[in-house]
């Protein structure tokens, strides 16, 4: 097999580290992880013996944690794609280390999104009858539907950027890696004609994931205010949900890229000024979902409508106000106070953060969820929900597991994208100089090369 | 081992023409009952066009990188020519 291109990786090397060589600190971890996740999958065998009796729901809350994580994974699948495709639509060079670590999360948490909704069926043989006797008009199969090309857009976008890496893989490793490298890397060599095809369909990808991304938490949405309950039917829902998902987006980035960089001693190439630049996006998503929060709720309040506010006043003052006031701090205050000071706005500061962040946006899932069913406008009695051990258990088998297949990506792939990084050095630095020629006024000769780029010139 | 490169390819591209098929058997359903028409219709004339994009990447992108990628360690067969930098030595 041809070894051209992966030669002259220099101190690059460091990136095949973790794929090629395991410590034993990853075999603790994952050992941990995939006993929660039994344990997870040991309630889910409960639920599947004894029906959705197990669980807190009832009648009328028929929604719990279950559609809670639906709504938050999807949320967190905004992380990736969405933030990956737009910086790189941008040209934003900074985004080079990061896009891999982005869109592998948004392909493994769909597929949780996607099993909340199984399992929350109760019977998951009931999914046939979606794909056999489907009726287009229930913004429930609006969802299936979107969150599918979600999750093959996103799978697609996830593995065209790959194919270089696997090939740089292919003629590095051995055994069974080399049969699996060299049957996914598609015989890269590298050539010309192969590199035009490949950024031809990242950029088509690029544009085509965005909409997608943007209809999917949309959707989601409307599964919500298509109906006539209590603070669901809101002309607001599509752009809030998608603001909290990319919010939550960027937090679940924020931690993942924390714990490789940490994992694998990747601090040369996950530097501070890329933690900076997200918590400078949490930032703005924080400020931007309480904006929508607020607008939201005030005008329930201001309209007085008796069911709207006894939804309201069970969030503000009744038995969720708890949840109500720690989702604002977790939120809104921690973010503001981290983020808004440069001094605290480092990588263990932006990991605090989006720790509260990712809390405080399940919490806000939870709190649309619950409360209205809760409190339903028809005159059914009002309920309460307490989730049971098996929805909790499921609920952190579904976490866990996600984590353990991050990790398992990282021993698999590059979580750093190394091509594109070696391309950034080359190419990127002299096209970034270029552009700011362009931008500012003047005769172009007279704007001086600075740092690398002098060196190009 | 030459031929898993055509794996990939030809599941995503079968993939795509599955779920088309799937439209299309909910366009036939809904006229066939008289039922939520408008809805499949506008849902599908959005959907079946983005599949049809993820046909086109197997076909042209992944078919071809892998076509060139056959060919270039095909015996007697020059080397590719030099790549862009980025990925060259």
């Amino acid at each position: 097999m041809p070894t051209t291109h992966s030669q002259g990786l220099g101190g690059d090397e460091i990136l095949f580290a973790p794929v090629l060589r395991t410590g034993r600190g990853f075999y603790v971890a994952a050992g941990i992880l995939l006993a929660v996740a039994a344990w997870g999958v040991y309630a889910y065998t409960v639920q599947i013996r004894y029906g959705l009796g197990v669980t807190g729901l009832n009648r009328p809350v028929a929604w719990g944690f279950y559609i809670v994580n639906f709504v938050f994974f999807i949320g967190i699948s905004h992380a990736g794609t969405l933030i990956s495709a737009i910086l790189r639509l941008c040209k934003a060079e900074w985004r080079r280390p990061i896009t891999r670590a982005a869109e592998t999360i948004t392909v493994l948490v769909l597929f949780f999104g996607l099993g909340s909704i199984i399992i929350d069926l109760g019977r998951p043989d009931r999914l046939f009858y979606v794909l056999q006797y489907g009726r287009l008009q229930s913004p429930l199969l609006w969802d299936v539907t979107s969150i599918t090309t979600y999750l093959t857009a996103s799978t697609l976008y996830l593995y065209l950027p790959l194919i270089p890496d696997l090939a740089l893989l292919r003629d590095r490793a051995g055994g069974w890696r080399r049969h699996l490298y060299t049957a996914i890397s598609l015989g890269w060599q590298g050539s010309p004609e192969q590199h035009r095809r490949l950024e031809r369909g990242i950029a088509v990808m690029a544009v085509l994931v965005i909409p997608i991304a943007v209809s999917v938490h949309t959707v989601v949405s409307w599964v919500f205010s298509m109906t006539l309950q209590p603070m669901w039917q809101s002309t607001i829902f599509g752009p809030y949900f998608v603001t909290g998902a990319i919010f939550s987006g960027i937090a679940a980035l924020i931690i993942s890229m924390a714990a490789v960089r940490r994992a694998y001693h990747l601090e040369n190439y996950l530097k501070p000024v890329h933690f900076n630049s997200l918590a400078l996006l949490l930032l703005t998503m924080s400020l931007l979902w309480f904006y929508f929060t607020f607008a939201e709720h005030l005008t329930a309040y201001y309209g007085g409508e008796l069911a709207e506010g006894a939804v309201l006043f069970a969030k503000v003052t009744g038995p969720y106000a708890l949840e109500f006031w720690g989702m604002t701090v977790l939120n809104l205050v921690i973010p503001m106070a981290i983020m808004a000071n440069r001094r605290t706005r480092t990588v263990a500061g932006t990991v605090v953060a989006s720790t509260s962040v990712l809390v405080g946006m399940w919490l806000e899932r939870y709190l649309i969820v619950v409360p209205t069913l809760a409190n339903p406008r028809l005159p059914y009695p009002r309920g309460i929900y307490l989730a049971t051990w098996v929805e909790w258990s499921i609920t952190a088998g579904a976490f866990a597991l996600f984590i353990l297949l991050y990790m398992v990506f990282t021993k698999l792939f590059p979580i750093i994208s190394i091509w594109e990084v070696r391309e950034g050095r080359e190419i990127g630095i002299r096209e970034a100089h270029e552009r700011m020629q362009s931008y500012l006024p003047g005769d172009q000769g007279h704007v001086p090369a600075v740092g690398p780029a002098a060196a190009l010139r | 081992m030459d031929w898993l490169w055509r794996l990939i390819p030809i599941t995503v591209a079968g993939f795509a023409v599955a779920f088309i098929g799937w439209m299309a058997q909910m366009l036939r359903l809904a006229w066939l009952r008289d039922d939520s028409w408008g809805f499949t219709v506008t849902v599908a004339s959005v959907v079946i066009p983005i599949f049809l994009v993820f046909v086109w990447l197997a076909v042209y992108v992944m078919w071809g990188i892998a076509r060139e990628g056959l060919r270039a360690t095909r015996p007697g067969e020059p080397p590719p020519p030099q790549a862009r930098p980025g990925v060259a030595p």
